[in-house]
C-alpha cells in the first residue's frame, strides 16, 4: 500500500515541478519580454533572408524551371550531384578549394603575430606609430582595387617583371601560370590584411607588465628568450580566440577575390567551388546543377569546420568555436 | 632598462631594418600606382616611372572627374557602408545582450538558430527570388539588410558582455532597474569599444563587396564604387561619359589604361587619408573589445 | 527607454511594410490591348516592355537612339526598355528568366541553341512560325527568297522559336566571314630595313627577328613587338597563317574534309608542327609577352608597336594608314599555300530576338518586329542611321532613289561608331540589297577585295561546319564535353607555345582528350553535320 502512495506523491511532485517550470517560463517571458524584443530584429532578418530561401535548396534535387516554380519543378533526385561528382573537373575544383582555404589559414595566420612581436621591440613611439600607419593602410583598400593593382604590377611588362628581368630572360607569367595563382592570392591577402590583423596582438602586448621584462633581464635572459617566455604566453589567449575566429572564417573563402584574379589560363588552380557555382548558375543558367554544387560546398564546409574545431579544441585546451 | 647585450642590439637593429623593409614592400605598389596616375600609359609601358616633367599629365584625373559615375558611385558606396554599419550595430548589439544574460531562457535555441545560417544557405537563385518577391530588387535594402546579422559578430559582442563585471548589473538590479535600463545605462556605455570593432568590420566589409550590388541593382545610378571599379580595372570597359568625342578604338583603350591608375587613386585616397585620424580608436577598441 | 522601443517598432514595422507593399504593381510585361488586324501607325499609342543590351558607349536609354524614335513615330508603339550593358546582360537576363519576371520580348537576346530549346521546353518562350506566316510579310519574304535560312532557324522539333540576324556580304568562299582575322604586317618597317615580304615560315621568322633587333621604328629603343596576338583569341590568334602546316587550324579547331568528315585539328600530327613553330618564335622573344592573358583593350593599346598582328580590320588597331598590309599566304613545308576557312557560313545569329509567354499582344509584337526586317530598317539596325544632327552619321539618305549611302568614316573606327547608333536587333540584309537599298559599307567592300586577292585563291577545301541546330540532348552532351575539352585544348596550346614541350607531352595529351570524350564529341558533330548538309 505504501509504495503506490509514494509513487503518487512522486508523480504529484513531478507534475508540480513541471507546472512550475512552465509557468515560470511564461512568467519569465512576461517579466523579461524586453529581452525577447531585443532579439526580434536580428531573428526576423535572419529568418527572412537566411531561412526562407533555404527551402529553395530543393532545386538541387529538381530540374528547375522558372515556369513551374521551385515547388512545381520535376524531381530528379541525386542526378545533379552524381553529374558533378563524376565530371572530369570535380576533383580538381574540390582540391583547389581545400588547398586555397588551408594554405591561406596556415600561412596567413602566424604572420600578424610575428609582426606584432617585431613591432613591440620598437621603443621609440613615433617610429612605431609611423610604421604601423603604413602597415595598416592596405586594409583600407578594397579587394577590387587590390586585384586591379595585382594585374598592373604583375603584368609581363609591369614593374615587378622589369625588376625580375635583370635576373631572368623571359618575364614570369604571373597571371597565367596556374602555379602562381595560390601564392599571389595568399601573398596579396597577407599584404592587405596582416598589418591590420596585428593590431590586436600589439594591443595585448602593451598590457605586459614591464617589471616582468626588467626582472628577466636582470636574470640574464636575452631579448629572444624574453620574447618566447614573456611576450608569447601573454598572447596565447588572444591567439586562441583569433584562431577560432579564423577557422570559422575558413568557409568564407572569398568568391569575390578569386573571381577577380581568374584568367583563362590560371583556371586549373583558380577555379574553386564558389566561382564554379557562379559560372554554372548565373552565366550558363544551370540553376539546379549549380545549387547542387553549392549544397555540396556547404556540406564540405560543415565537415571542415567540425574538424577544425576539434583541432583547435585540442590545441587550446578546451576553447572551441561554440 | 637599456642594458641590452651586443647580440640583442644586433637583433633589435635587424628587426628595425626588416620592419622598414616590410613597410617599403607595402608602400611600393601604392606609390607606383600614385606615380603612374600622373604619367601617360604609353610612357609607363615603354619607360616605366619617369620623372621627366614633360611626361607628366593630369589627363587621367581629368577624365575620371569628367564622368560623374565614379563620384556618384563613391557617394553610393558611402551610403551603403554607413547604412549597413548602423543596421549591423543595432541588430547585433540588441541580439547579443539577451544571449549574454545569465539564465536567459531560450538561449540555446537562439544560438543554434543563428549558427545554422553559417552552414547552410538557400543558394543564389532562391535568395534572388525572395529578394524579388519582397520587391527589393534595385533597392538599397537588398544591399544593406541581408548579411547584417552575422553570427561571429553576435558571438564577439556576447562574449564582451559576459566579461563585464557582474557587480555592476547586480547593484543596478538591487536599485530596481529594469533590464532595459541596465542595458541602456550600464552596458551600452561600456560597450563602445566592441561596437567600434564590429562597426569597423562591417564598414570595411560592405565597402569592399560588389556581388550583391551586381545581382540586385539594375540602375547604374545606384551602383557602388566597387562595381564601377571592377568594370574599369578588371573588365576594362570604358565608361560612356568619359568620351565626349569620337576617337579611334586604340585611343579609347589607351584612355582605359589611363583611367585605371587615376581611378584607383581617387577611390582609395579618401579612406587612406581619413584612417590615421581614427587609428588610436582602433587600437583601444580592438584591445578592449576582443580580449575579454 | 521609450525611444529605443519606438525605434525598434519603427524598424519592425518598416520591415513589414517593405515586405508587404512589394506586390506586382509594376509587372515586367504589358497588359493585353486586345488589338487585332493591327495597322501602323496605331491610333492610340500603346506600350510594350522589352529587354535588351547595348554597348557601354551607347546611351543608357535606347529610346535616345534615333532609330527607335523614328520607329515609335512610325508604329505608334512605345517601347519600355530594360537595358543592360553587354558585360552585365547575360547574368541579368538569366536572373529575370529564372524568376519568371518576363518582359514581352528580348531584343538582341543572345539566345544560344541550348537557351532556345531549354526555354522553349519549359514554356518561357513561344513558337513563332505561325506569327511569321500570318503577320510578318517582310521576314517571310526573306525566308522565301532563301529557304536555307528557314531550315537554320527551325528547331529539330519543327518549331521556330526566335527571330534571326542575317547579314550577307558575299556568298560561299567569297563571303566576308570566310576567315576571321587577317595577318597585318608592317610594310613601313620592311622598307625601313630593306627587307622583302616573307613568303614562307622561315622568312617570316627572319623578318620578325629583324623587327626585334634592328630598331625599325628608329627611336633607339627596343620597344617593337614583332608579333602582336592574343593566343586562343579567335580573330587575334595566329591560326590564320598556319594553314599551310598540316591541316591548318581555326578558332574552334574543327574542319570538315573534302569528303565530309568532321576533324578535330588539335589532335592531328601537323598541329604539333604549328605549335613548335610558334614556340620557336616565342623563345626568340618574337611574340608579345602579354599574348596569353591580355584582353582586347590591352591588345590594341600597343597597336603601333606591332610588326605583324592579327585582327578582322586593321582600322580598329592601327587605323587606316597604309603602313600595314595583308601578309600574303605563306608557303608550307609541302610547297603549298593553304588557307583554312572559318566555320559557320554567312553572318547569322539564330537567337537574336525571342517572344516570351508573358506576351499578351502577339500580333502587335510580331508586326513591330517585322518592321525591323524591312530592308531599309535592317540596314540601319545593323550599321547605324542617317540625319542625326548631334553625332556623326553612318549614312546619308539619297532622297531621289531612297538609297542609304554610306558616308566616309573620316577616321572613326567603324565598330565604335556603329555601337553608338545601331540597335543590333533581328534583321536581314541580303546580297541583292547592295546597289538598291544601300551601298556596301566601305570597310566591308574593302575587306571583300582583300579577301578576293589574298585569301580566296588559297582555299583548297570548300567544306566548312555550318550553323547546325542541335537537339536539346545533343547540345547538352556537347556542352558537357566542350566545357572541359576546349578549356584543356586551349590551355595546353598556350602552355606549349610558351614552354615547347608539345612533343614530350603529346601522347599524354591524346589520352586526356580521350578521357574528355573526344570520340563522342566527334560522333555527335558528324551526325549533326550529315543531317544538316544532306
Amino acid at each position: 500500500m505504501e509504495e503506490p502512495i509514494n509513487k503518487k506523491i512522486k508523480s504529484m511532485k513531478k507534475s508540480k515541478i513541471k507546472d512550475r517550470t512552465e509557468q515560470s517560463f511564461l512568467q519569465y517571458f512576461k517579466s523579461n519580454y524586453t529581452l525577447y524584443l531585443f532579439l526580434a530584429p536580428a531573428v526576423i532578418v535572419v529568418f527572412i533572408f537566411n531561412y526562407i530561401p533555404m527551402y529553395g535548396a530543393l532545386i538541387a534535387f529538381k530540374d528547375f524551371s522558372a515556369m513551374k516554380g521551385i515547388l512545381g519543378s520535376d524531381w530528379v533526385g541525386l542526378e545533379h550531384f552524381k553529374e558533378f561528382l563524376t565530371s572530369p573537373n570535380f576533383l580538381n575544383i574540390f582540391l583547389n578549394t581545400i588547398k586555397l582555404s588551408f594554405l591561406e589559414l596556415i600561412i596567413g595566420f602566424p604572420i600578424p603575430i610575428i609582426l606584432a612581436l617585431m613591432l613591440n621591440q620598437i621603443r621609440r613611439a613615433m617610429v612605431k606609430k609611423n610604421i604601423q600607419l603604413v602597415l595598416y593602410a592596405p586594409n583600407f583598400i578594397s579587394v577590387v582595387i587590390v586585384a586591379g593593382m595585382i594585374f598592373i604590377l604583375l603584368s609581363p611588362t609591369g614593374p615587378i617583371n622589369t625588376i625580375f628581368s635583370m635576373f631572368t630572360n623571359s618575364p614570369v607569367p604571373f597571371m597565367t601560370d596556374p602555379d602562381m595563382f595560390r601564392p599571389i592570392y595568399i601573398f596579396s591577402g597577407i599584404w592587405q590584411t596582416a598589418g591590420w590583423a596585428s593590431i590586436i596582438y600589439v594591443a595585448a602586448l602593451a598590457n605586459v607588465d614591464p617589471q616582468l621584462h626588467e626582472a628577466a633581464t636582470l636574470d640574464g635572459a636575452s631579448l629572444f628568450q624574453r620574447m618566447i617566455h614573456i611576450d608569447l604566453p601573454t598572447l596565447k589567449p588572444v591567439i586562441a580566440v583569433l584562431l577560432i575566429l579564423s577557422v570559422g572564417g575558413i568557409m568564407a573563402i572569398g568568391f569575390e577575390k578569386a573571381y577577380l584574379l581568374q584568367t583563362d589560363l590560371n583556371l586549373p588552380a583558380s577555379e574553386i567551388l564558389p566561382t564554379y557555382v557562379y559560372k554554372r548558375g548565373l552565366q550558363l543558367g544551370d540553376y539546379s546543377y549549380s545549387t547542387a554544387v553549392g549544397l555540396f560546398n556547404s556540406i564540405i564546409n560543415v565537415v571542415l569546420l567540425i574538424f577544425a574545431n576539434n583541432v583547435v579544441k585540442k590545441l587550446s585546451k578546451g576553447e572551441s568555436l561554440y | 632598462m637599456h642594458n641590452y647585450s651586443r647580440k640583442d642590439r644586433a637583433i633589435l637593429f635587424f628587426n628595425k631594418i626588416l620592419l622598414v623593409f616590410i613597410a617599403l614592400i607595402i608602400i611600393f605598389p601604392l606609390l607606383y600606382v600614385l606615380l603612374g596616375s600622373f604619367l601617360d600609359p604609353s610612357v609607363l609601358l615603354s619607360k616605366g616611372i619617369s620623372f621627366n616633367p614633360s611626361d607628366w599629365t593630369l589627363e587621367g584625373y581629368r577624365r575620371v572627374f569628367q564622368d560623374d559615375l565614379i563620384v556618384r558611385s563613391f557617394l553610393n558606396s558611402i551610403l551603403y557602408a554607413v547604412g549597413f554599419t548602423l543596421i549591423t550595430i543595432v541588430f547585433t548589439v540588441l541580439a547579443a545582450y539577451p544571449l549574454s544574460v545569465e539564465g536567459f531562457k531560450g538561449k540555446n535555441f537562439f544560438m543554434i538558430f543563428f549558427l545554422v545560417t553559417m552552414f547552410f544557405n538557400g543558394g543564389l537563385i532562391p535568395t534572388y527570388l525572395l529578394i524579388k518577391d519582397l520587391g527589393l530588387i534595385n533597392s538599397i535594402w537588398a544591399i544593406i539588410l541581408p548579411g547584417s546579422v552575422a553570427v561571429w559578430n553576435i558571438i564577439l559582442v556576447r562574449t564582451f558582455f559576459k566579461g563585464l563585471p557582474k557587480e555592476l548589473k547586480e547593484a543596478a538590479k538591487m536599485d530596481g532597474a529594469s533590464e532595459l535600463q541596465i542595458f541602456l545605462k550600464i552596458v551600452l556605455p561600456l560597450a563602445k569599444p566592441v561596437i567600434f570593432v564590429i562597426a569597423l568590420y562591417a564598414f570595411v566589409g560592405q565597402w569592399n563587396s560588389y556581388f550583391n550590388a551586381m545581382i540586385y541593382l539594375e540602375d547604374q545610378d545606384l551602383y557602388p564604387l566597387q562595381l564601377v571599379l571592377r568594370s574599369i580595372l578588371i573588365q576594362n570597359e570604358v565608361q560612356p561619359g568619359m568620351i565626349n568625342d569620337m576617337q579611334a578604338a586604340a585611343e579609347l583603350s589607351k584612355i582605359a589604361e589611363k583611367i585605371k591608375y587615376a581611378s584607383i587613386v581617387v577611390s582609395s585616397l579618401p579612406l587612406l587619408i581619413m584612417y590615421p585620424f581614427f587609428q588610436k580608436y582602433f587600437e583601444k577598441g580592438v584591445m578592449v573589445g576582443s580580449l575579454k | 527607454m521609450k525611444g529605443i522601443t519606438k525605434i525598434l517598432s519603427i524598424l519592425l514595422i518598416s520591415g513589414i511594410i517593405l515586405a508587404g507593399c512589394s506586390g506586382d504593381k509594376d509587372s515586367a510585361s504589358s497588359p493585353n490591348y486586345e488589338l487585332e488586324n493591327v495597322e501602323f501607325p496605331l491610333e492610340e499609342e500603346v506600350t510594350l516592355k522589352f529587354m535588351t543590351q547595348s554597348s557601354p558607349l551607347a546611351p543608357t536609354d535606347p529610346n535616345e537612339k534615333l532609330i527607335y524614335q523614328r520607329l515609335e513615330e512610325k508604329t505608334g508603339v512605345h517601347i519600355d526598355w530594360k537595358n543592360y550593358t553587354h558585360d552585365a546582360f547575360t547574368e541579368k537576363r538569366n536572373l529575370a528568366l529564372a524568376s519568371g519576371e518576363l518582359p514581352d520580348a528580348i531584343l538582341d537576346a543572345g539566345f544560344s541553341n541550348y537557351d532556345l530549346l531549354n526555354y522553349a521546353e519549359d514554356g518561357t518562350i513561344v513558337p513563332v512560325e505561325d506569327l511569321i506566316d500570318e503577320h510578318m510579310p517582310n521576314l517571310k519574304k526573306v525566308l522565301d527568297a532563301r529557304p536555307e535560312y528557314r531550315d537554320w532557324i527551325t528547331a529539330p522539333d519543327g518549331h521556330i522559336y526566335s527571330f534571326p540576324w542575317i547579314e550577307e556580304l558575299g556568298n560561299g568562299t567569297e563571303r566576308i566571314q570566310v576567315v576571321g582575322g587577317l595577318p597585318w604586317i608592317n610594310v613601313k618597317w620592311l622598307d625601313e630595313l630593306g627587307l622583302d615580304m616573307p613568303t614562307n615560315y622561315e622568312e617570316l621568322k627572319e623578318v620578325l627577328i629583324a623587327f626585334k633587333t634592328q630598331d625599325p621604328n628608329g627611336n633607339g629603343e627596343q620597344d617593337e613587338i614583332p608579333m602582336g596576338t592574343i593566343i586562343n583569341g579567335w580573330d587575334q590568334d595566329p591560326a590564320i597563317i598556319l594553314g599551310s602546316i598540316g591541316l591548318g587550324d581555326n578558332g574552334d579547331h574543327t574542319v570538315v574534309s573534302e569528303d565530309g568528315e568532321v576533324i578535330f585539328t588539335a589532335m592531328q600530327e601537323g598541329y604539333k608542327d604549328q605549335i613548335n613553330y610558334l614556340n620557336e618564335l616565342y623563345e626568340l622573344g618574337l611574340i608579345d609577352q602579354e599574348a596569353f592573358e591580355q584582353d582586347w583593350n590591352t591588345f590594341i593599346s600597343k597597336g603601333d608597336r606591332y610588326g605583324l598582328y592579327f585582327t578582322w580590320d586593321k582600322a580598329n588597331v592601327t587605323g587606316m594608314s597604309d603602313d600595314y598590309q595583308v601578309l600574303p599566304t605563306l608557303e608550307g613545308p609541302t610547297g603549298e599555300r593553304i588557307i583554312v576557312q572559318q566555320n559557320g557560313g554567312v553572318g547569322f545569329d539564330r537567337g537574336r530576338m525571342v517572344i516570351t509567354s508573358s506576351n499578351k499582344n502577339l500580333e502587335l509584337t510580331a508586326k513591330w518586329i517585322d518592321q525591323l526586317y524591312d530592308p531599309h530598317h535592317s540596314v540601319q539596325n545593323n550599321w547605324g542611321t542617317y540625319g542625326d544632327t548631334e553625332q556623326q552619321n553612318i549614312f546619308e539618305l539619297d532622297e531621289a532613289t531612297g538609297m542609304l549611302k554610306h558616308l566616309p568614316l573620316e577616321g572613326s573606327a567603324p565598330v565604335e561608331l556603329r555601337e553608338k547608333t545601331n540597335i543590333a536587333g533581328p534583321l536581314a540584309i541580303l546580297d541583292e540589297y547592295y546597289g538598291t537599298v544601300t551601298t556596301k559599307p566601305d570597310d566591308a567592300a574593302w575587306r571583300l577585295d582583300l579577301l578576293k586577292e589574298y585569301i580566296v585563291p588559297y582555299i583548297k577545301n570548300e567544306n566548312y561546319y555550318p550553323h547546325v541546330y542541335y537537339s536539346l540532348e545533343e547540345i547538352e552532351e556537347l556542352t558537357t564535353i566542350e566545357t572541359d575539352l576546349i578549356e584543356y585544348t586551349n590551355r595546353k596550346r598556350a602552355e606549349w607555345i610558351m614552354n615547347g614541350t608539345v612533343d614530350e607531352e603529346w601522347d599524354e595529351y591524346l589520352q586526356e582528350l580521350e578521357r574528355l570524350n573526344i570520340d563522342s564529341w566527334l560522333q555527335l558533330k558528324q551526325e549533326a553535320y550529315d543531317r544538316t548538309v544532306n
